[in-house]
């Protein structure tokens, strides 16, 4: 599992925030869907709204488990390393 | 004013600027998560329409609380076992809303004299105070840690705060649906708070052994 994340083309610090990104882009699919043909919110049967929901809430997981830290070490080293020295 | 509106199409239309766009989106990504868990965590309980209010106090609150923590990160820095301190308070939060998982909603009798007309276990104070309280702990973790990012990266990061709302504002209304129709996802959202709370003191503890041995020898 880990040699197939290290052959990964997205870098390890940001593969939870992008699984995390495509979720809520699902998510936010599904509440368009739910809203544009006017499902109920409420109710027993699973609608769009829940499929939504329950995404929202995975990507939100996914989003906290990605560790903010080694997302921003690694964007903003590879940032500094990308620029010129001033000087 | 044109320098601005020149910024702002120099971000839309260049790779560049498309990257630097889609590293604030990704750390904004990361940084509401948290709150939005917990705001729709708390909310859940709440009858439909306090369930808005408490989720708009919850924003406003991380909002405000990011902008003051972010104009004082300098000495916010200087002070040790801030984290730690963050932490219990965070734990504190998940202690009551496990209580509160743990109550009518899982007890039937608790639930039929709610449904007599009992006064509901949960009022828009308790979880009020509930979501402020997680709000100053993860939004305090959330600015500590970007701390070196926000001096280099101003506008970038006041793109992130309005992001930050938006995403929370829905995030947090979809969770708290989903949790008054399917109660047990809440345990799940109360680990993941446990795990902020969790890393929280155990990082904190790391930044104040040190001082501690020190005293002690």
């Amino acid at each position: 599992m880990l040699e197939l994340l290290s052959e990964s083309p997205i870098p390890f610090p940001l593969i939870l925030p992008t699984v995390s990104l495509l979720l809520l882009a699902v998510a936010g699919s599904f509440a368009l869907h739910g809203w544009w043909s006017g499902q109920a919110r409420a109710g027993d049967t699973v609608t769009s709204w829940d499929i939504a929901a329950a995404l929202t809430f995975l990507g939100c997981a996914a989003a906290i488990l990605g560790e903010i830290e080694h997302v921003i070490e690694y964007l903003w080293l590879n940032d500094t390393r990308t620029k010129p020295a001033n000087g | 004013m044109d320098s601005i509106i020149a910024d702002i199409v120099a971000t839309l239309t260049t790779p560049a600027g498309l990257a630097a766009l889609g590293q604030v989106i990704m750390i904004d990504l990361v940084l509401a998560g948290d709150n939005a868990i917990v705001i729709g965590l708390a909310a859940a309980g709440l009858p439909a329409e306090q369930r808005n209010k408490a989720i708009l106090l919850g924003i406003l609150a991380a909002t405000g609380l990011r902008i003051i923590f972010a104009s004082v990160t300098v000495q916010l820095l200087a002070i040790v076992g801030l984290l730690l301190a963050g932490g219990i308070l965070l734990l504190w939060v998940c202690w009551k809303m496990w209580r509160e998982l743990r109550g009518p909603h899982h007890n039937p009798d608790a639930a039929a004299a709610l449904a007599d007309g009992a006064a509901p276990t949960k009022t828009l104070r308790q979880a009020a105070l509930q979501i402020i309280v997680a709000d100053v702990s993860m939004s305090l973790d959330n600015v500590l840690a970007v701390a070196g990012a926000a001096r280099e990266h101003p506008t970038a990061l006041i793109f992130g705060l309005g992001l930050s709302i938006v995403l929370m504002g829905l995030a947090a209304n979809f969770i708290a649906r989903l949790l008054d129709k399917h109660r047990w996802i809440a345990y799940v959202g109360l680990a993941i708070i446990l795990y902020v709370a969790g890393d929280m003191i155990y990082r904190g503890f790391i930044e104040v052994r040190p001082y501690v041995v020190s005293l002690l020898t």
